[in-house]
């Protein structure tokens, strides 16, 4: 199926009688992208599908308001990966764990998850995905999963280029490490 | 062409990573994707109309907050008591329960608990010792013999009760109606025998005397 161009979405959207197709028109291309890159920040299905619901409201209700400055799906990126922080955050604080600690958590979420199918490689490097402080985490899967560029992350996280490219370095050497330590298995 | 490069650079610095198949190793439910718009939908639709009708419509009574505070300050003091040790206080002999259990079923089925305490029938002496023994006796003839003999005077009281009464009848009567009473007793004694010699009469005068001596 053709996909729909963010500027005919927009343009739809302006539109009073044809706002409820646009929007239908941006879940439709949106909603699985929306979906993973939040699933792989919270791990937990139940969780991103309660964020990617709050992403698409909140959307809806800003939509308007978006101004052709940046791109549509960054802009949505932005909104995800603000969503996902927060909730992170607050679990945080309600489990009363430090900040950049809820990797014990979310491994655990992970081992317990009806909906994960990875074999134990790909469950090795989801282990060291979560050592990971969380926005080495954030970059590296944009990087490696969404494949976005430098300039389309920086345009998310509001970070420059070059802090992106030293954190996402930093972060595979990281994993590699971990990768290749045969003490840790799962 | 640089950011290919640039997206390529992290293989050299992680060969085994960069060997790896790339692959989304989560899963989503079955027809997740298909059901998620109408989600969507009815999450917005929902928050539409939470935003548009802000307020649910029901009231509180005035300064009912007030009052829910106090109320809910005193249950807290009430709650207080639940942390007081749940014992009573009381206590029971030593292996009641298995005891009690193994009395119940003796009487309602008849057959014996699985209980380790084999019950003993409890002897209860009658008489502890021969000074209440004798006591007993004693009283008990007592009272039989104090029960005959107030029997016995109700009886005479009542014998003499009677007696009074008929002579007090007597004296209240008239004279000429006991003599009247005795004459008129005498007259049913005449008419009694009116009647026997007319059935005489009546037997001999249609009956023969074989027919009389045959009959008796």
């Amino acid at each position: 199926m053709k996909q729909v161009e963010d500027d005919e979405i927009l343009a739809k959207f302006s539109a009073e009688g044809t706002r409820n197709e646009a929007f239908n028109l941006l879940v439709t291309k949106y909603q699985e992208k929306i979906y993973w890159h939040i699933r792989r920040l919270v791990i937990d299905h139940d969780d991103a599908d309660d964020l990617v619901q709050e992403v698409f409201i909140k959307i809806w209700k800003n939509l308007s308001k978006f101004r052709s400055d940046s791109k549509l799906y960054t802009w949505i990126y932005r909104i995800a990966t603000n969503d996902c922080i927060t909730f992170l955050n607050k679990k945080k604080q309600r489990n009363n764990i430090p900040l950049d600690d809820v990797s014990d958590e979310l491994s655990e979420s992970l081992i317990a998850s009806s909906y994960f199918n990875g074999d134990k490689i790909q469950m090795k490097l989801q282990q060291a995905l979560l050592i990971l402080p969380e926005k080495q985490r954030l970059i590296f899967n944009m990087k490696y999963y969404d494949e976005l560029k430098y300039e389309e992350i920086s345009e998310i996280l509001g970070t420059s280029v070059g802090a992106l490219k030293a954190s996402f370095h930093i972060a595979v050497k990281k994993i590699e490490v971990f990768m290749l330590n045969d003490d840790i298995t799962f | 062409m640089k950011h290919d490069i640039e997206d390529n650079e992290w293989k050299a610095e992680a060969p085994y990573l960069a060997s790896l198949q790339k692959k989304n190793p989560f899963s989503v439910p079955e027809q997740y994707f298909n059901a998620l718009p109408e989600m969507i939908h009815n999450a917005v639709y929902v928050d539409d109309l939470r935003e548009t009708v802000p307020v649910s419509g029901f009231i509180v009574p005035e300064q009912y907050f007030d009052i829910l505070q106090g109320c809910i300050l005193a249950e807290n003091e009430e709650n207080i008591l639940q942390h007081l040790p749940k014992s009573e206080g009381f206590h029971i002999p030593d292996l009641y329960f298995q005891k009690l259990q193994a009395g119940i079923l003796e009487k309602t089925t008849g057959t014996e608990a699985d209980s380790p305490v084999k019950q003993q029938p409890k002897l209860i002496r009658l008489w502890h010792n021969d000074l209440i023994k004798y006591a007993s006796a004693a009283c008990f003839i007592l009272v039989t013999a104090f029960g005959l003999y107030l029997n016995q005077q109700n009886f005479n009281t009542e014998n003499k009760a009677a007696d009074i009464a008929n002579e007090q009848m007597l004296y209240d009567l008239n004279e000429q109606d006991i003599i009247d009473h005795i004459d008129g007793n005498n007259a049913d004694i005449q008419n009694d025998n009116t009647a026997k010699a007319d059935l005489e009469t009546y037997i001999l005068n249609n009956y023969s005397q074989s027919d009389l001596s045959s009959a008796l």
